[in-house]
């Protein structure tokens, strides 16, 4: 047995060896690659942006101004767009704005884009942010519970009412839902107000309108990954090391669970982005939802742009940091 | 039908991850025998029979059959050769279209039979492996593991090839049906002169059902004798490691296992690619140090049993240290 | 398929909601058209009433019909956006998943990405650009479900590439164009039913949405979320005319996800074989009367005292017994085999041995470890008692380890919990440990990760760690299956080293009986769920008794066997749990059976030291002319 010791230690470690090993471990490949390939994302949704006022079928000049405008009022426009200038020259210029951090104006209130971004981008990511904390910290320990309560086909009532239920509320617009909450606690119980962007109480019903759907989702999503996590070889070999339960669920399910529940998680924060624009106007609030939508019905072209840049930018970033996360819990990804 | 290889090679990937899978071996199937091709995961066996049939291009070397070179592998992708060399793989759960009734499986392959011959009925072939013609009507999921595995026998036979590559057939099959799916191919050849290449890890399998054996380690054949022969007087050091391992009933293992683990396949060692592992190589004898330098491929053909090993003769005769 | 789909209610539910839309979109607008564009200013804003299900709205439109009538167009675009999303994102997923290696990985990272971007902000995108209109959210919801539909394809299609039966079919000579349509088609049919359905449901909900916002349709077309939209406007006076459509929408989401879901459920092959298959014949097993065999005698020194187990699992509302009455001993430092193929109960007895039978299996019968009865211990103790005196390795050590945990804790944590040890004192027992099973630098392999190791490692990883605690029994399930020939020779003298050291005693369970025979010194050799013989193993190798053991050492080839001699074909297989024959289970196969096996259960008595069989034929008893203890039995059984 000595021979199979002397086989396995691995060939000369020196110096040089070891420092070329802490430049290529897997870790300093991942975050390479992974930051590669976040910067080439963002190249291409800068240039879909840019590309979004050129592809305007027609002249933007007319589309814009409309047809009772007057050819200079469109050559205006045109100008103020870039659109006069040659493709190469637009791009360039839309680069260097970008490095400089300008956005460009609104049409309508002639406000700097950013200015607008700032004002409006906070409420909303109070909702989002709100939201994605509700949602995370109801479905991953309730996902567990139920996870463990219907495990090897326990507790068959449980299970069929809770997909019952799921299913219904995953179905319910947050239209809908917006609604209905608006109805109940604000105009016949009133609990909260009915709309505003200030105050804790504001935030509730919002927050609570857009986090049903993905709850639901998400909730059904870890019980199935705990139940799978529970009939994993790995977790029989933690049985038969007769590890209390709470031990057993901390340590050895949870991670896995989390795991599952994150891929999901940087999609669903998505969604909430997209149901903050909803339950903004629903709820008469200020935010991004609200201006992009105002932005698109008045044509306002320079604050379209900057809104899909950053919600783009928001998606990204949500979804690096979930891969990065990842990353830390489950070894394995880092070699993917 | 005869079959021979001559320097195949197969490779996988590129750059960092380029992995010579198979590299440059010869093989010959007389026409009605039986070679077997023996060794671990990751040896490449199974990658050779991949190669044959054209499921995988190669990237060097010859194929022949019957003298004529299929080695292009629009060739092998041709009726022609479709209906001289079959194939039966490891798993008979997972090579059988589950949407599709046992006799859609059967009359669909003998539809691509040679149409000079009569065409066999689904019902015959059934009864040609031994089932029931009530299996027809059935479908894979319906089946045990051995019935399956003998469909997939019977598919294989049902366009009259000349060579059948069996890719682990029995051993994701119960130990009491393994015997009988091995019976059957060895009177399935008998009857119908068909060659077979033999691939599987279990040396006593292949020992059963071959005329003569190959032993592949990390993508190269080590060692071909006739059966009796490397069994009785093995002349690598691999192929007697190999043979000692396995568990015999009469009989308890005197050596010491090959020691370590499979070196990882993108980056073979230098020299003999054993040569980390072996018990007579420097590892034990310093003096040896050919072992790591020179690799003993090119000097097969002089040895006793074509064995890739500078030392070939010592192996056969060396009391391994004992642990 | 068709009938597994149709017993889940939600797929009744769902495909009757379906219908019902469907049908309402086709003529409802040619029916009740008229009575939906009919308005009454004087009879505005009102509430539900007999003649208004719904109510009004302002210019007074019945809502109920206009409901009835928006079901065309919003179905319209739902479907219109789904067909773009199949069209634009089937190409692109099965494209890109058909790419070489390196660009397929980045264009299925970029489909990933894409993702993320939620429908509804796409299609407000495509809104900006083209006129806000049924148009612009039709194209814009298309194409931001494209990218989830691309997803499904590609997966589809890498799934399918690699399945064997492709790569058979291709062998056999099978055309392109055939392979497609007969071979991979039917096997993602209903994966992109499923896909299709969902899609529709997020559809419908998130054109609700753009309509709410503005950006759907516009006045004077109407859908529900236009209806939706003028509803929430005076929703303070007439909650009805939001409700309305609200609820519709909802329910038309339902429906389409039901009918997916169940789908979804339906397609999985194995759940409507059970479903549609037919009942195998069942034996009477209730008549086989559990009697006491031959008695093991009771020895105060044994490590562990196996006593008439069963475990039974419920199936088909029947409790079924899968292992029947086994009975074992076990020596401080013996090394017993437990053979049997898969379905003969080996593993199961390992698992009930060790408490780890998942609900909702039940375990009978007495075990003793270490001369305590684990029946009678404290239930607060059994942890303990377990966790210290007994270890089990599993078959696959790739699975076996939590791939997201160092291996230092996962050595560690039972020695801490069980033994109270600080943590570096469990550190020094884990290297300790892991030397013992010859890895070499174990101060590195404690900071590593299982996925780190090779398979002959993490199975030596996972036997240290069953030394943990320093048990006196030691299961080992299979631990060699899964790896090569010399990597098990190598496992197997690990273990015999660790029982003649630490005295260690094991239970090596295996479907390989030379394996058996050179490693332990007792044998059980199991068939449907049932010791049928009980030897030393150099009795296995020369005297075993019963038909089975002899059939399967002659089915598998043995390397000092002369070549040309045929291998035993054993007819038939391993019975089912449910369809075990009465008498004893093996007659069905066995060339030697006569009336009486067919009958009458043979029980496992001894016949020469330490040897047990269970065979009326092998025992010289085959006749009926039964010894007293014997005629008892058969009276019972008839």
């Amino acid at each position: 047995m000595a021979l199979t010791t002397a086989t396995l230690v691995p060939e000369g470690r020196t110096e040089a060896g070891r420092v070329a090993g802490l430049l290529s471990s897997p870790w300093l490949s991942f975050l390479r690659r992974r930051i590669i390939s976040v910067v080439v994302i963002l190249i291409l949704l800068a240039t879909v942006t840019f590309s979004l006022v050129r592809l305007i079928p027609g002249d933007p000049g007319i589309i814009i101004g409309g047809t009772s405008s007057t050819r200079a009022e469109q050559m205006a426009i045109d100008h103020r767009l870039g659109l006069d200038q040659s493709f190469l020259t637009q791009y360039g210029h839309y680069w260097s704005n970008l490095f400089h951090g300008n956005l460009g104006t609104s049409f309508v209130t002639q406000d700097p884009v950013t200015r607008i971004l700032k004002q409006n981008a906070g409420a909303s990511l109070q909702v989002a942010g709100a939201a994605l904390l509700v949602v995370l910290l109801i479905s991953i320990p309730g996902g567990i519970v139920l996870g463990a309560l219907t495990r090897d086909q326990r507790h068959r009532q449980v299970e069929n009412w809770f997909t019952a239920i799921a299913s219904v509320i995953g179905a319910l617009p947050e239209l809908l839902v917006a609604t209905l909450l608006a109805y109940f606690f604000a105009l016949q119980l009133k609990i909260f107000p009915v709309g505003g962007t200030g105050g804790l109480t504001a935030l509730v019903l919002p927050v609570v309108a857009i986090s049903l759907r993905p709850i639901a989702i998400l909730l059904r999503l870890v019980r199935v990954e705990t139940l799978s996590a529970l009939s994993t070889d790995y977790i029989r070999t933690a049985r038969s090391k007769r590890l209390p339960t709470r031990t057993l669920y901390l340590r050895h399910v949870l991670p896995n669970v989390v795991t599952a529940a994150l891929t999901i998680g940087g999609l669903l924060f998505a969604d909430l982005i997209a149901g903050t624009v909803i339950v903004e106007a629903v709820f008469a609030r200020r935010g991004l939802g609200t201006t992009l939508v105002n932005s698109v019905l008045s044509r306002d072209y320079p604050v379209i742009q900057g809104m899909v840049l950053v919600l783009g930018v928001a998606v990204v970033a949500a979804n690096a940091v979930v891969d990065f996360l990842l990353a830390s819990l489950d070894p394995r990804q880092i070699s993917r | 039908m005869k079959l021979e290889l001559h320097g195949l090679s197969v490779r996988y990937g590129r750059g960092r991850n380029l992995m010579t899978a198979v590299d440059g071996i010869d093989l010959a199937v007389p026409a009605g025998a039986t070679v077997g091709l023996v060794g671990e995961s990751g040896c490449g066996k199974s990658t050779v029979a991949r190669a044959v049939v054209g499921l995988v291009p190669t990237s060097g070397g010859r194929i022949l059959l019957d003298g004529v070179d299929v080695t292009a592998n629009r060739v092998r992708n041709r009726p022609e050769f479709r209906r001289r060399v079959q194939m039966v793989f490891q798993d008979p759960y997972a090579s059988l279209n589950p949407r599709m009734s046992i006799q859609a499986i059967l009359k669909e392959a003998a539809a691509r039979a040679d149409g000079s011959r009569p065409r066999r009925a689904p019902a015959e072939m059934a009864e040609l492996v031994g089932l029931p013609a009530t299996v027809l009507g059935r479908y894979p999921h319906q089946l045990s593991g051995g019935q399956r595995q003998r469909i997939a026998i019977a598919r294989a036979l049902a366009v009259n090839p000349g060579v059948i590559v069996l890719d682990e057939v029995t051993s994701a099959l119960d130990v009491s049906v393994q015997g009988s799916v091995l019976n059957l191919l060895r009177d399935l050849q008998r009857e119908m002169n068909v060659s077979y290449v033999f691939i599987s890890h279990d040396l006593s399998t292949v020992r059963y059902m071959s005329d003569t054996v190959s032993v592949m380690y990390l993508g190269r054949i080590v060692e071909t004798a006739r059966t009796e022969d490397l069994f009785a007087r093995p002349q690598h050091p691999y192929t007697t490691g190999l043979i000692d391992s396995v568990p015999r009933l009469h009989a308890p293992r005197t050596t010491a296992p090959l020691a370590g683990d499979l070196p990882d396949p993108r980056r073979p060692p230098t020299g003999c690619r054993l040569s980390p592992r072996c018990p007579v190589g420097p590892l034990h004898r310093p003096d040896r140090e050919i072992c790591h330098t020179t690799d003993p491929q090119s000097i097969a053909a002089q040895k006793v049993h074509e064995a890739a090993c500078h030392f070939a003769v010592d192996a056969a005769h060396a009391v391994v240290p004992a642990p | 398929m068709i009938r597994a789909f149709f017993r889940s209610p939600s797929g009744i539910a769902g495909s009757c909601g379906v219908l019902l839309i469907l049908l309402d979109s086709i003529f409802a607008p040619i029916i009740w058209g008229k009575r939906a564009k009919a308005f009454n200013v004087l009879q505005g804003d009102k509430g539900p009433s007999g003649k208004h299900w719904l109510g009004t709205d302002r210019l007074g439109h019945d809502i109920f019909y206009q409901l009835l009538v928006a079901t065309r167009l919003t179905m319209e675009m739902a479907l219109g956006a789904t067909a773009i999303a199949i069209l634009v994102g089937i190409p692109l997923g099965a494209g890109a998943a058909l790419l070489p290696q390196r660009l397929r990985m980045i264009a299925l990272r970029g489909l990933d990405t894409l993702i993320a971007f939620p429908s509804l902000l796409i299609a407000i995108a495509f809104a900006a650009v083209l006129n806000p209109g049924k148009t612009s959210a039709v194209v814009g919801v298309g194409v931001g479900l494209s990218f989830s539909f691309g997803r499904v394809a590609s997966s589809l299609t890498l799934a399918i590439r690699d399945r064997e039966f492709i790569s058979a079919a291709r062998v056999v000579g099978v055309g392109r164009m055939r392979l497609l349509v007969r071979h991979v088609l039917p096997n993602i049919a209903d994966s992109l039913a499923i896909a299709t359905t969902v899609s529709i449901a997020a559809s419908v909900v998130t054109m609700a949405g753009l309509s709410f916002l503005g950006l759907g349709v516009q006045l004077p077309s109407i859908d529900w979320g236009r209806m939706l939209t003028t509803g929430v406007g005076s929703f303070y006076l007439t909650p009805f005319a939001a409700i309305g459509p609200g609820v519709a929408i909802a329910l038309a989401a339902l429906a389409f996800g039901f009918v997916g879901e169940a789908l979804a459920r339906a397609s999985n092959p194995v759940l409507w074989a059970n479903a549609g298959g037919g009942t195998s014949p069942r034996s009477t097993c209730d008549a086989d009367t559990e009697r006491a065999d031959d008695p093991h005698e009771s020895d105060a020194a044994n490590v562990l005292e196996v006593n008439d187990l069963t475990v039974s699992f419920p199936i088909d509302k029947r409790r079924e017994p899968i292992v029947r009455g086994v009975a074992l001993d076990l020596a401080p430092g013996e090394m017993i085999g437990i053979v049997g193929e898969s379905g003969s109960g080996k593993s199961l007895t390992a698992m009930a041995i060790a408490q780890l039978i998942p609900h909702p299996g039940q375990v009978g019968g007495r075990i003793a470890l270490n001369g305590k009865d684990l029946q009678r211990v404290p239930l607060k103790d059994v942890d303990r008692t377990l966790g210290t005196s007994l270890a089990v390795v599993f078959q696959d050590p790739m699975s076996s380890l939590n791939p997201a945990m160092k291996i230092r804790n996962q050595l560690i944590e039972g020695a801490r919990h069980h033994r109270g040890l600080s943590k570096a004192e469990a550190v020094l027992a884990a290297r300790r440990r892991l030397r013992e099973v010859n890895l070499p630098t174990p101060e590195r392999q404690l900071e590593r990760y299982p996925h780190e190791l090779s398979g002959g490692q993490r199975q030596r990883v996972l036997i240290a760690m069953g030394l943990m605690n320093e048990p006196s029994v030691l299961i080992a399930d299979e631990p060699t299956t899964a790896l090569d020939v010399t990597v098990q020779a190598q496992i197997m003298d690990l273990l015999a080293g660790i029982n003649a050291e630490h005295g260690t005693a094991v239970i090596l369970i295996s479907h390989n009986l030379a394996l058996i025979a050179q490693n332990c010194d007792r044998v059980l050799v199991m068939y449907a769920g049932r010791v049928v013989e009980e030897m030393t193993a150099e009795q296995l190798k020369t005297q075993a008794l019963h038909p089975y053991t002899q059939a399967l050492l002659g089915a598998v080839p043995d390397m000092s066997q002369p070549r040309a001699e045929p291998l035993v074909s054993i007819p038939g297989q391993m019975p089912d749990v449910h369809s075990v024959p009465a008498g004893c289970a093996f007659h069905t196969r066995c060339a030697l059976a006569v009336e009486r096996c067919s009958i009458e259960r043979p029980p496992l008595l001894l016949q020469t030291d330490r040897h047990r069989v269970a065979c009326w034929v092998a025992t010289g008893e085959p006749s009926a002319e039964l010894p007293a203890h014997a005629s008892v039995a058969a009276g019972e059984a008839s």
